[in-house]
């Protein structure tokens, strides 16, 4: 398979793709969990920017997908890879807050992070009144305006109705929009 | 409500709402972020389900001993303290929740736990007691035998309850040695030796390069990177004493930091003022005396004239008995008091 082929997004991996990548997963398959690290990375990126800058979420999201793989087996529910995934990356950021670094094992010839594109000042600036708002709002919203997650995606992958995830997008813009008008 | 970004929010597919477009327009370098697979990355972690990880030396050494468990139990369990040592995952965290799962294997001697940040295990150590392994650290069993039981505790926390005869069990940090006199108590280690020891029941002996010093219940005790311990200190202490302690222990060669904690100590605190008795230069410990005459009445007619090594032992022998906080029954307190060595405090 070639690398084009591999490049997945939760949306395009179905619901019983997941399925059996993840019992694929948990039964070693290494290559399974590959498929599902690339078809869920743009889901973690969106949920770590709710939590951290975005200086951080390379290495978390690296952090959560170790995680994950080294914890699969665990899921005992293989339709809720992503709201799993989820609680994993709000774990690690939160531990990020707490401790300031994850313990996370890792041999000494890992590569680095690669060097990253710097966000523009407006995205930043868009970003950091995002993290002012109620934390139930947060990665809806930029799981909607950076992933281009539709409501129905994010509601399945957060574990949430669709009701609600209208209602925290509507309400997450008219407070962003209040926000960024304020000097 | 408007109902064009309302649809155009829910479903990208809608005709486009251009206020959200222009939004989504000036976010779009944070989708440049790099969350992707590193080269190698797969190779990393070995999906150890349960969130153990194992090195591949105890791997293998796990696999040995199992091979040749039949032989071994035979001839060993007979001996109740040579029971090999099981480690049970305890709790895997996952958000607000602990999932209890049962998986118990046997550890040895070179064996090594290593616990992430989501996951605690219990060490059951033989029969004498069992050792929590906190989320974030790493243990090594160092040996076992039928009067001794050693862990390294590299990195992290661990909260021991040990029921076996004192000095039984070890634990030994990169900086230090604890050796349970008989308690339940909890020791914090960062890979460069600082870090504490908090007692909550009997007595814990911690020594170092520099010294020894006995830790009674409901007392905590700070360890620096450099290897000494600090002033043993009742969990209870306020803030400002606390913060005083700590100024100390970091330039210790300051009186004025004394004179903090001096002016910081309350009748809880003789504890502290027994310890620092013995540290402070000379110039300094007329007044340290004076606080803890102050603090801690005493009745023994003790004579500053008696000699300072004599007059500390004393101090310490009418001190003691408040300095935990457990009210064990008198038989427990005279079993103990036949193990204790003599610590220089």
């Amino acid at each position: 398979m070639t690398a084009t082929e591999l490049t997945l997004s939760a949306a395009q991996v179905g619901e019983s793709d997941v399925h059996a990548l993840v019992a694929r997963a948990q039964s070693g398959d290494r290559d399974a969990f590959a498929e599902l690290y690339r078809a869920h990375m743009g889901f973690v990126r969106g949920v770590l920017l709710a939590w951290v800058s975005p200086d951080d979420v390379p290495d978390l999201a690296h952090d959560t997908f170790l995680m994950a793989m080294r914890n699969i087996a665990s899921l005992r529910d293989p339709a809720a890879f992503a709201q799993w995934l989820g609680s994993i990356a709000r774990n690690v950021a939160r531990a990020h807050h707490r401790r300031g670094k994850i313990s996370v094992p890792l041999p000494d010839n890992m590569p680095a992070s690669p060097p990253q594109p710097e966000p523009s000042d407006e995205a930043l600036r868009i970003l950091k009144a995002v993290h002012g708002l109620p934390t139930r709002l947060r990665e809806p919203l930029l799981l909607r305006l950076v992933e281009g997650m539709s409501g129905e995606e994010i509601a399945r992958a957060l574990g949430i109705s669709h009701g609600a995830v209208r209602v925290a997008l509507h309400r997450g813009i008219k407070l962003l929009r209040t926000q960024l008008e304020k000097p | 409500m408007n109902t064009s970004d309302e649809d155009y929010l829910f479903d990208p597919d809608a005709p486009p709402d251009a206020a959200i477009v222009a939004l989504e327009a000036e976010l779009a370098s944070l989708r440049g972020i790099d969350v992707g697979p590193r080269p190698g990355w797969a190779d990393a972690g070995v999906p150890i389900a349960r969130g153990a990880t194992w090195t591949r030396r105890t791997a293998w050494l796990v696999g040995t001993l199992i091979a040749a468990g039949l032989l071994l139990t035979a001839t060993q369990l007979s001996s109740r303290l040579m029971r090999p040592w099981t480690v049970v995952q305890l709790s895997q965290v996952r958000g607000a929740l602990h999932a209890p799962i049962a998986s118990a294997r046997t550890v040895g001697i070179g064996d090594v736990i290593v616990t992430d940040s989501l996951t605690t295990m219990r060490l059951n150590v033989g029969t004498i007691g069992r050792t929590e392994i906190r989320p974030g650290s790493r243990v090594r069993v160092v040996a076992t035998g039928a009067t001794h039981y050693r862990l390294a505790l590299d990195e992290g926390e661990i909260h021991a309850r040990i029921w076996a005869p004192p000095r039984f069990f070890l634990v030994e940090t990169p900086n230090a040695l604890a050796v349970d006199l008989g308690c339940i108590y909890t020791l914090r280690s960062a890979a460069d030796g600082s870090g504490f020891l908090r007692v909550e029941s009997g007595e814990v002996e911690l020594a170092t390069s520099a010294s020894i010093v006995r830790v009674p219940a409901g007392n905590i005790v700070h360890i620096n990177s450099s290897g000494l311990p600090g002033l043993p200190f009742p969990a209870s202490s306020a803030l400002p004493l606390r913060s005083a302690i700590s100024s100390y222990e970091a330039n210790p060669k300051d009186v004025e930091l004394v004179r903090a904690i001096l002016r910081n100590a309350d009748s809880t605190s003789s504890i502290v003022l027994w310890h620092l008795l013995s540290r402070v230069p000379a110039e300094v410990r007329g007044e340290v005396y004076e606080r803890l005459a102050a603090v801690a009445p005493l009745s023994l007619g003790i004579s500053r004239g008696a000699g300072h090594e004599r007059a500390l032992d004393e101090l310490r022998a009418a001190l003691e008995p408040g300095w935990s906080t457990e009210r064990a029954p008198l038989w427990k307190r005279w079993w103990r008091g036949l193990w204790r060595g003599n610590s220089s405090g």
